[in-house]
């Protein structure tokens, strides 16, 4: 899945999970939690619709790490060409 | 006879709650436990359970009426109930603790008398109702604020603290649960604070005074662990809820009760039992917090555990600095209980834990 296809993934889930964030609105070169009231537990949620949606789990060790939504999104592009494979 | 169902406290200063919806109607038998209505507080909605079982003869009270705690909000018919209590073996009780013991409307099979042949005398029915009483929950109350000032000023006034801290290396129980989350279905992907929850009531099991309450001048150990879990809302203020019976779950059980309690937090559907019903406390400042969290314990708890923010710092291993993620572990608990000897070996048992996930299967 190329970052393009993922972004948009990743609008659906927030339309789901925080309605009132304008996703297009995001910099996703930015913290997400500064610009978007998402805590914890929004985010754990993200993370799940993500795998069910792009089949890529994410270790809470690289949940940790993400800066911003960029990387989460690079990493499971890159994730989900091993699994194409 | 006619039971008048009165509008609940849900904690100190609460003088009126918001009836939003009720969840009976005229005619239904309800069963004690059973949810009747949802009350509004400023801050949240809580589901109110019947402590009577009963016909509902009348719904007094209105959707969207605000009325005053203590006034009848309905009114049932507990005909079956005090039969079956009639039909119970008698309970010696003498005529001033039974007199009390009505007005309460306090089961008297719970109790266990000091008198002479097991008599209930009213010593007895006024320490059980001091215990029973729920402690002025810092939450779901008209001015919550107002309200976390009352209880913690109570609770520093009253409490004599004393803190510990460990930090621990999470780097382990990364490993452990990645493995774990690579072979679970998404939906039941566990969550970092349930596994770590998992080690505190573990470690609890072992250090049985830490979970209870201080009253009376005494402490009560509790069996079951109700684990209350405090949450930030997104709308303001604290919520601190309960897992209830806590030390009976398995770990997949533990994370989808966590999951659904926060889910209910933010629905405003928790349950007051589960506002006022807590053992012992868990504080986690989450991603976004503080390294370290000393809590202030909620009467009449005696003790709280804290957790930082996980992050990562150098740790050193066989001589060797790396870079690992560690969480500064807190336990602030009343020293009426216990001392810091028996806290730091609490706080080791936690961290040996956390070490060793396997443990937690």
């Amino acid at each position: 899945m190329n970052p393009h296809e993922i972004k948009l993934i990743l609008k659906e889930i927030f339309h789901e999970i925080a309605p009132e964030v304008e996703f297009n609105h995001l910099d996703t070169s930015l913290p997400l939690r500064e610009q978007a009231d998402i805590d914890s537990f929004d985010f754990y949620r993200i993370i799940v619709l993500l795998n069910e949606k792009t089949g890529v789990n994410v270790p809470d060790s690289k949940v940790a790490e993400f800066k911003n939504l960029e990387q989460l999104i690079m990493y499971i592009s890159e994730e989900s060409s091993h699994l194409e494979i | 006879m006619k039971y008048h169902v009165p509008m609940p406290s849900l904690g100190a200063d609460m003088d009126q709650g918001k009836l939003m919806a009720w969840k009976i109607k005229r005619g239904d038998e309800v069963k004690k436990g059973q949810i009747i209505a949802t009350v509004e507080t400023t801050k949240s909605a809580v589901e109110i359970e019947s402590f009577r079982e009963g016909k509902v003869l009348e719904l007094v009270g209105k959707e969207g009426e605000e009325l005053r705690v203590g006034s009848t909000i309905a009114i049932f018919d507990v005909r079956d109930e005090e039969k079956k209590t009639r039909e119970a073996p008698r309970v010696k009780i003498s005529p001033a603790a039974r007199k009390l013991a009505a007005q309460m409307h306090v089961d008297l099979s719970t109790i266990k008398g000091s008198g002479s042949d097991g008599q209930i005398e009213l010593k007895d029915l006024e320490s059980f109702v001091n215990k029973g009483v729920p402690p002025p929950s810092p939450t779901s109350v008209v001015n919550i604020r107002e309200a976390i000032a009352k209880a913690m000023s109570r609770s520093k006034k009253e409490i004599p603290h004393y803190y510990l801290k460990t930090r621990i290396s999470l780097d382990a129980l990364f490993m452990w649960m990645d493995e774990k989350n690579k072979l679970l279905p998404p939906v039941e992907r566990l969550m970092v604070p349930s596994v770590l929850m998992k080690g505190i009531i573990q470690a609890i099991k072992k250090y049985p005074m830490m979970n209870g309450y201080y009253v009376n001048g005494a402490f009560e150990a509790k069996e079951s662990v109700n684990l209350g879990v405090a949450i930030s809302l997104k709308t303001g203020g604290v919520l601190v809820p309960a897992i209830m019976g806590a030390h009976v779950m398995d770990l997949a059980r533990l994370n989808s009760s966590f999951t659904d309690l926060l889910t209910r937090a933010r629905k405003s559907e928790l349950k007051n039992s589960e506002l006022t019903e807590g053992t012992i406390t868990v504080t986690n400042v989450g991603d976004l917090g503080s390294h370290e969290v000393f809590g202030i314990i909620f009467p009449p708890q005696v003790a709280l555990i804290g957790l930082g923010r996980i992050h990562k710092a150098a740790v050193e291993e066989n001589g060797l600095i790396r870079s690992g993620f560690i969480i500064d572990v807190s336990l602030s608990a009343d020293h009426r209980v216990t001392d810091g000897l028996l806290g730091s070996r609490f706080l080791a048992q936690i961290e040996k834990i956390f070490l060793n996930p396997s443990l937690l299967e």
